[in-house]
């Protein structure tokens, strides 16, 4: 089968198909999937710990870690749910090994551009990006005032559009403890981004 | 139950924020807010920081990670099997020139080139294989050995030869089309992986001069704020003068 071929098949299967496919060993229907989730599983892990090069890390051994559990995974949650608790795992092991709790350090100039998975802006102009990237550090620093459950939750909720019982599952906590993370962690966000200055929604229109 | 005010409960306000709750439980939020200022201003507050939120990302990273079986690893040269592998393209390109990299200080290989094809050799300037190719190959003492290295044969088995501790390797006629294809594919694997890392160095490179330029357009502003609040009736002048020779400064510094 040749690779374009492969690649159409990939486009129009659904998750469940490719992985009934990728269980029987093979590695074609694997890495349309990992094609499918690669930029999620990024983009979660970079906001959890907050450094592009290790979220990169986390994202390669979440897809390796799949690979090699592919035959004992049961079909009960969503292929992308058990790939975020796989992705999840690893970022609390790497926090822990890292002894850091507020680990989000925006060094590499990457933070506050326009979310990968959302497709930015193609219009955007330079002004715009720079606003943009000042306001994303100052989210940056906003966020590392969380606490790991808090942020997580943030995280898997807003930028990835989980729902609360998807969540409540993944952090394997009850439905009522998600939504008071959520509250408590939007609350502190917002008196953190108005100490520095920025009044909610005053800079970027409301996203949804 | 923890309420966010005294009005909405706090699961109920984050359901309806994130648009989990139910037609009736929306209506009687939506009637309560139209009566209530502080419950307004509330979810008014949280849907705009919901907004701000969304500045917040990583940049658009290469990732492009894939899963190589183990018989795609078997044949690519240079590289033994091992079950199957998780390599990023520049992996396979940074093993590929260690190996061929600490092979060539190991056999320092000549290269000769005649009417019969070209000979390989290996393990030094010593080495005694004088011979054409065509008389060695006939001596019966080859090796097989897969993949494009066709024979190798113990150079102190060949006529004349007694001394040269290295091996001869002739490249002739059994060099197939296949392999050859094989290695233009890898090199072609090689090229691109470095052109990638390349792109991605260049684009970091890029991103960092800009950040270093928003950084210095806001230390700029924020000098000329300060020199704009030390403006009183009294030195106005001075201070303006001040002002301009700052601006004439890093106008010349740019």
């Amino acid at each position: 089968m040749s690779i374009a071929q492969t690649a159409t098949i990939g486009m129009q299967s659904t998750d469940e198909e490719l992985v009934a496919l990728a269980m029987t060993g093979d590695a074609d229907s694997f890495n349309q999937l990992t094609l499918r989730w690669e930029r999620p599983i990024f983009a979660l892990a970079f906001r959890v710990i907050g450094r592009e090069e290790d979220a990169r890390d986390v994202c390669q051994e979440t897809f390796l870690r799949a690979f090699r559990g592919i035959k004992g995974f049961k079909g009960q949650a969503k292929f992308s749910s058990w790939l975020y608790r796989i992705a999840l795992n690893l970022c609390r092991d790497w926090i822990r090994r890292e002894r850091r709790s507020a680990v989000l350090t925006p060094l590499t100039g990457d933070t506050g551009t326009a979310p990968a998975h959302d497709g930015g802006s193609p219009v955007e102009n330079a002004e715009d990006r720079s606003v943009r990237r000042d306001l994303g550090r100052v989210i940056t620093e906003a966020m590392s005032a969380l606490s790991e459950e808090q942020r997580t939750t943030i995280v898997l909720k807003e930028y990835h559009g989980l729902t609360f019982q998807e969540i409540a599952d993944l952090q394997a906590c009850p439905l009522s403890t998600v939504k008071t993370r959520l509250y408590q962690g939007l609350s502190v966000l917002r008196r953190q981004l108005e100490d520095s200055g920025i009044h909610s929604g005053a800079l970027l229109p409301v996203a949804r | 139950m923890i309420q966010t005010n005294d009005c909405i409960d706090q699961a109920v306000l984050v359901d309806y924020l994130y648009e989990e709750a139910d037609l009736e439980t929306c209506q009687r939020v939506a009637d309560h807010v139209r009566v209530c200022e502080r419950c307004a201003n509330e979810i008014r507050a949280l849907k705009g920081l919901r907004g701000t939120l969304h500045a917040w990302g990583p940049s658009k990273p290469e990732l492009g990670f894939r899963v190589v079986s183990e018989a795609e690893v078997s044949r690519a040269p240079g590289l033994g099997a091992g079950g199957t592998h998780w390599r990023p393209v520049w992996g396979l390109a940074a093993v590929a020139v260690l190996v061929v990299a600490v092979a060539t200080a190991i056999v320092r290989p000549e290269v000769e080139v005649s009417r019969g094809g070209f000979v390989v050799r290996l393990g030094g300037a010593g080495s005694a294989a004088t011979e054409p190719p065509r008389e060695r190959a006939a001596s019966g003492r080859s090796t097989e050995l897969a993949g494009r290295v066709t024979r190798v044969t113990p150079v102190s088995s060949l006529s004349g030869a007694t001394t040269a501790p290295g091996v001869d390797v002739q490249l002739g006629p059994p060099w197939s089309a296949s392999s050859e294809e094989v290695w233009l594919r890898t090199v072609r694997e090689l090229i691109r992986a470095s052109e990638q890392r390349q792109t991605r160095v260049l684009f970091d490179r890029v991103q960092a001069v800009e950040q270093r330029i928003a950084e210095q357009r806001q230390a700029d502003l924020s000098e000329m704020e300060r020199t704009f609040r030390e403006v009183d009736a009294e030195d106005a002048e001075f201070a303006r003068r001040q002002l301009l020779e700052y601006m004439r400064r890093i106008s010349n510094q740019r």
